[in-house]
């Protein structure tokens, strides 16, 4: 009850300078460096980034989800206020689930085959919320029919493997949903999907967003669903924010080469047939080669001497708006060895 | 649709809004692909799916007919038969006007080493136990097209097309990004005495940065080397960005084929216009105005009677429910709707 206070005053999740490192062969490799954000009732925050951006990792480390190999080496995470950078798996168990859930990009992956819809979803009332069985089956048949599935007593008695994809994707949402999380996390929840059945979850996520009051966290690696679904947007680079703002400016008034180049790299409808799609040349660098300074200098078309030696950080604009730049830091800097743009 | 200068076909081919040109390098004639999943006592099919059903298209030299549709809608099964991974349950497929469903020996050798494939996964098509330099030799000395130092100079200049390093060429697959193993993918089917390439989810599997760069790539050899593509995809910003026609498909069936351009700009199938706005554009503000479409896929097993569209129609009525429609519309714009949308005022092509 007063957690459910708490809310509104204060963000439901805040993240603070979150450092992730996973262990390899030559000692410990930082993957996830320096991330900020907070995300209040009924907002949503895009994650975007390409394969290697850190987006994932950010969201398990969030979780306290983690492989063996990884570890949060920095920073805080508070769910409802409290940090649980440092929870024991007990302390996990009574958070995860209940104030906080998840859905991944493949809900093959997080259901369990041999057991039936029903199974796991009425397990996970009853051990929850402490439910008995008639009581928790029923709100799992309502859950059903909240997020959209036409038959839901007969579902409950189906197998995982028994339903499309589109369908076990609303399963994990009402799965998630069963114990009235505050949070919500989505890595990629419709990247497996066909886009008249993404059209359709997407559209079922902001319901009930509505009807629940979540914060959501979607990860993506698509300028379509954050065009779509964001308020606030956060965009990785080899494991860094680089840039960061509401949808509107980010889309608008975008300051980050990286940005800029994600956002003409997309073969828009409109674009016309005798035009080329710019580019951004080259890969991701390596964790294990990362360079000095900016990590996008050898991809970038503004590349300077001093972006080469020291990374510009994150510079503070207007409105909540932040760039990883040494252009929007020291724009003089650009000016003088030659215009740039 | 107008014509594009940057390629460098336009001789031979012709506007494809305007009649079907008289010579298409492949021509899809008909073709069904019928999976019988259980038979009856007396041995007939009892119950069948139907992959593709009687599918008809033309491809002309030096075009990208782009292919487009979602999940079970037939669309890769279509591609493997164009390559004999499949072979069809009905109709026929001629390659500069012969059958090449009869083929055998020297001749479907000779075929395949023209009408190549690549695919959504290059690692899955890559022998990981030999080197890039093999992987490409290897179909060239198959069909004894080159050998020793001009093999070798092949090699180099196939990496070089595609922006390989030359040093790379004693490397293993899994020493490389998803985007160059894609580009290895793409030189081996340009190692023969390639006319078409069949691509199947090129790009899908790829961070959106790689993305462009292999699409441009595509559009780079086509240019060059005058290839013609079936580019098989479910992305339509993709699909639209390298096809100069398009082709719909839905539940085993071309529901509409139209220049590329035009399918955009006049829908006339109602499924076609439900892709369309299912797909996200870049503009948060214009966020949430779309035609959502109720339903999944039917099962191809059994597909819906009359149009298979019907169950998931907006505008669906008895005939709908009755008569499969067939594809009409004058031979650049055709279409399988008995109640086609409306054609824009004033936008038809000049």
């Amino acid at each position: 009850m007063e957690k459910q206070a708490a809310i509104g005053r204060q963000p439901a999740i805040e993240v603070e300078h979150l450092q992730v490192q996973f262990k390899t062969e030559s000692g410990y490799v930082t993957t996830v460096e320096d991330v900020s954000f907070s995300v209040r009732a009924g907002e949503t925050l895009c994650i975007v980034g390409e394969s290697g951006s850190g987006k994932s990792v950010t969201s398990l480390a969030i979780m306290g989800l983690l492989d063996a190999g990884g570890r949060v080496s920095g920073g805080q995470v508070r769910i409802l206020g409290e940090d649980v950078v440092r929870y024991s798996r007990r302390q996990w168990d009574r958070v995860r689930g209940k104030d906080i859930a998840m859905i991944f990009q493949e809900p093959m992956s997080a259901l369990n085959p041999a057991y039936t819809i029903g199974n796991q979803l009425i397990e996970q009332i009853v051990k929850h919320r402490k439910w008995p069985r008639s009581r928790a089956e029923q709100h799992a048949v309502e859950l059903l029919a909240q997020v959209g599935i036409s038959r839901p007593k007969e579902i409950l008695k189906e197998y995982p493997h028994q339903l499309s994809g589109g369908m076990r994707q609303r399963v994990m949402i009402a799965m998630a949903l069963s114990c009235e999380p505050k949070i919500l996390i989505a890595d990629e929840p419709t990247t497996a999907l066909d886009v008249t059945i993404q059209a359709q979850i997407l559209s079922l996520l902001k319901e009930m967003q509505e009807k629940y009051g979540l914060a959501i966290i979607l990860i993506t690696h698509d300028m379509g669903v954050v065009s779509e679904m964001a308020d606030r947007v956060l965009v990785m680079y080899a494991g860094q924010v680089v840039e960061e703002s509401d949808v509107f400016t980010l889309f608008e008034q975008h300051r980050h080469p990286y940005t800029k180049g994600l956002m003409e790299c997309i073969p828009h409808l409109d674009l016309d047939p005798s035009e080329w799609l710019q580019v951004i040349p080259g890969t991701v660098p390596s964790f294990t080669d990362m360079p000095e300074g900016c990590r996008f200098q050898s991809r970038c078309p503004f590349v300077r001497d001093i972006c080469r030696r020291q990374d510009p950080g994150l510079t503070a604009l207007d409105g909540g708006h932040r760039v990883r730049c040494w252009m929007v830091r020291e724009p003089e800097l650009f000016r003088k060895e030659g215009d740039p743009t | 649709m107008r014509e594009n200068k940057e390629r460098p076909q336009d001789s031979v081919e012709q506007a494809p809004t305007a009649v079907e040109p008289v010579h298409p390098l492949l021509e899809v004639d008909g073709v069904s692909k019928h999976y019988t999943l259980r038979r009856n006592w007396l041995g007939r099919p009892e119950v069948v799916l139907q992959a593709v059903d009687r599918v008809s298209l033309k491809l002309m030299q030096g075009e990208t007919l782009g292919v487009i549709g979602e999940s079970g809608c037939g669309k890769s099964t279509l591609g493997k038969m164009l390559v004999r991974i499949e072979e069809p349950t009905a109709g026929d497929i001629r390659y500069q006007g012969k059958s090449i469903l009869g083929l055998s020996g020297q001749e479907l050798k000779r075929y395949r080493s023209e009408v190549q494939f690549i695919f959504q996964d290059p690692y899955a098509s890559l022998n990981p136990r030999q080197k890039v330099f093999d992987i490409l030799a290897e179909p060239m000395k198959v069909h004894g097209l080159y050998e020793g130092e001009r093999l070798n100079r092949r090699v180099y200049e196939l990496l070089d097309m595609v922006g390989i390093p030359g040093a790379y060429s004693e490397r293993y697959p899994h020493e490389f990004s998803g985007g160059q193993r894609q580009r290895i993918g793409i030189a081996r089917a340009l190692s023969l005495n390639t006319k078409i390439i069949v691509c199947d989810e090129p790009v899908s599997a790829l961070d959106v940065s790689i993305q462009a760069q292999i699409l441009n790539l595509l559009r780079e050899l086509q240019q060059s080397l005058g290839l013609s593509y079936l580019f098989i995809a479910h992305g339509l910003g993709v699909v639209k960005y390298i096809s100069r026609r398009i082709a719909v498909m839905y539940l085993g069936k071309i529901v509409e084929i139209a220049g590329a351009e035009e399918l955009f700009r006049q829908p006339r199938h109602p499924y076609t216009k439900a892709l369309i706005d299912a797909h996200l554009t870049v503009n948060p503000r214009e966020r949430g105005r779309r035609m959502l479409l109720a339903g999944e896929v039917p099962n191809a097993i059994n597909p819906p009677r009359g149009c298979r569209f019907h169950p998931r129609c907006p505008f669906a009525t008895d005939v709908c429910r009755e008569q499969e429609p067939g594809l009409e519309g004058d031979g650049g714009h055709r279409f399988a709707c008995h109640h086609p949308l409306a054609a824009a005022k004033g936008a038809s092509a000049p």
